[in-house]
């Protein structure tokens, strides 16, 4: 076994679950979020020269499965209706994720919920976030407070409910 | 005490973690998965498309399907290509939308029940009930693979025979988009077996 396999195998193991929760956190549904990490992670194997040498391999994972996300929810939009074989595409359940939780998240616009993940999933500092996403550290300070703010807007009548009864 | 104070930015983000974390998963898949699916990406890139997805060729396949598949480790055509590799499992590469039945056949022949159809879905197919994403996952490779694949490369899939229930074979209907600029869905699907379907 090559010390590139090792060094992968090694990262594989250790990043699978927090670049599964990142991912989940912004598209929402289980499925999808594991078969778009699945493919990033494939991706990341056959450039792992490149990947192992990125400042943040996990966020690159992240970026890459939301950009496959991406470019599959466009073509998706390009496939016939087939009747029968839709069981692929399926995927749009929340799988069990928290009501109030989703409904906020998919509230926030889709570079907010990327920086709420890239924080809490990954446990990357603002410096490591705007760099990963090429943009300037207050502007990640600027999406991380409208982001917690929205999300708190939405979280407190659930739990201002759960306290009164 | 009111909504605003009841939670920092440190509790939303907690409650966050904690909801997406408390989502139930389906188990990781298998390293030898991953590289599997790498490999197959990377031949995707480095294989073009010969020519144009329409044309002629069927000279070239009739003589080539005319040689016993079960002997050849390897059938080579213009429009696709499959291959048995040392694991077992079966390479098809689609290069040209031509001669669906003869890439059925090929499939058949070594052991899939296969239909294939390039333009249209077989009617009658019926779709597999419990072809959830894991066991398409493990016929066809992770993640189980799309609805699509460009003019600009070949398609190239595998499938592992011995990872098909008794009474499931494979279905593999290539689609013109209309209107996308010429792109083309890939649906691949598990469907019951049956004469009018794989043949069996």
């Amino acid at each position: 076994v090559s010390q590139e396999q090792t060094e992968f195998a090694e990262f594989f193991e250790s990043s699978w679950d927090p670049c599964l929760r990142a991912v989940l956190a912004v598209v929402g549904s289980p499925q999808q979020a594991e078969d778009q990490v699945a493919e990033a992670f494939a991706r990341a194997w056959r450039a792992w020269r490149r990947v192992s040498r990125h400042p943040a391999p996990r966020a690159w994972v992240v970026r890459t499965a939301l950009n496959t996300g991406t470019t599959w929810w466009r073509r998706r939009a390009h496939e016939l209706p087939l009747a029968h074989y839709d069981a692929i595409a399926s995927g749009d359940q929340d799988g069990g994720m928290d009501a109030g939780i989703l409904r906020a998240l998919r509230s926030l616009p889709p570079r907010q919920r990327e920086v709420i993940a890239l924080r809490v999933f990954l446990d990357l500092d603002t410096g490591e976030i705007a760099a990963h996403l090429g943009i300037a550290p207050a502007t990640v300070r600027v999406h991380l407070a409208r982001a917690t703010a929205a999300l708190r807007q939405e979280l407190n009548p659930a739990r201002t409910q759960e306290v009164s009864q | 005490m009111t909504g605003n104070d009841a939670m920092s930015d440190n509790d939303v983000l907690r409650a966050v973690s904690v909801s997406v974390c408390a989502v139930p998963t389906s188990s990781r898949p298998q390293l030898a998965q991953i590289r599997h699916r790498g490999r197959v990406q990377q031949r995707r890139r480095m294989l073009p498309v010969a020519g144009a997805l329409v044309g002629a060729g069927a000279a070239a396949l009739a003589v080539t399907l005319a040689m016993p598949s079960s002997h050849q480790p390897q059938i080579r055509l213009d429009a696709w290509t499959v291959s048995t590799q040392a694991n077992g499992d079966i390479q098809v590469t689609i290069n040209q939308l031509q001669d669906p039945s003869g890439l059925q056949s090929t499939l058949r022949a070594d052991g899939v029940p296969a239909s294939v159809t390039f333009g249209q879905q077989n009617p009658a197919c019926q779709h597999y009930p419990q072809s959830g994403p894991d066991l398409l996952q493990q016929v066809y490779g992770i993640p189980a693979p799309g609805q699509y694949q460009g003019p600009a490369n070949a398609y190239v899939f595998d499938i592992d025979p011995s990872a098909l229930p008794s009474g499931a074979g494979v279905a593999i209907a290539v689609l013109n988009d209309s209107g996308s600029g010429g792109k083309f869905t890939v649906n691949q699907d598990l469907v019951h077996t049956s004469p009018g379907c794989t043949g069996s």
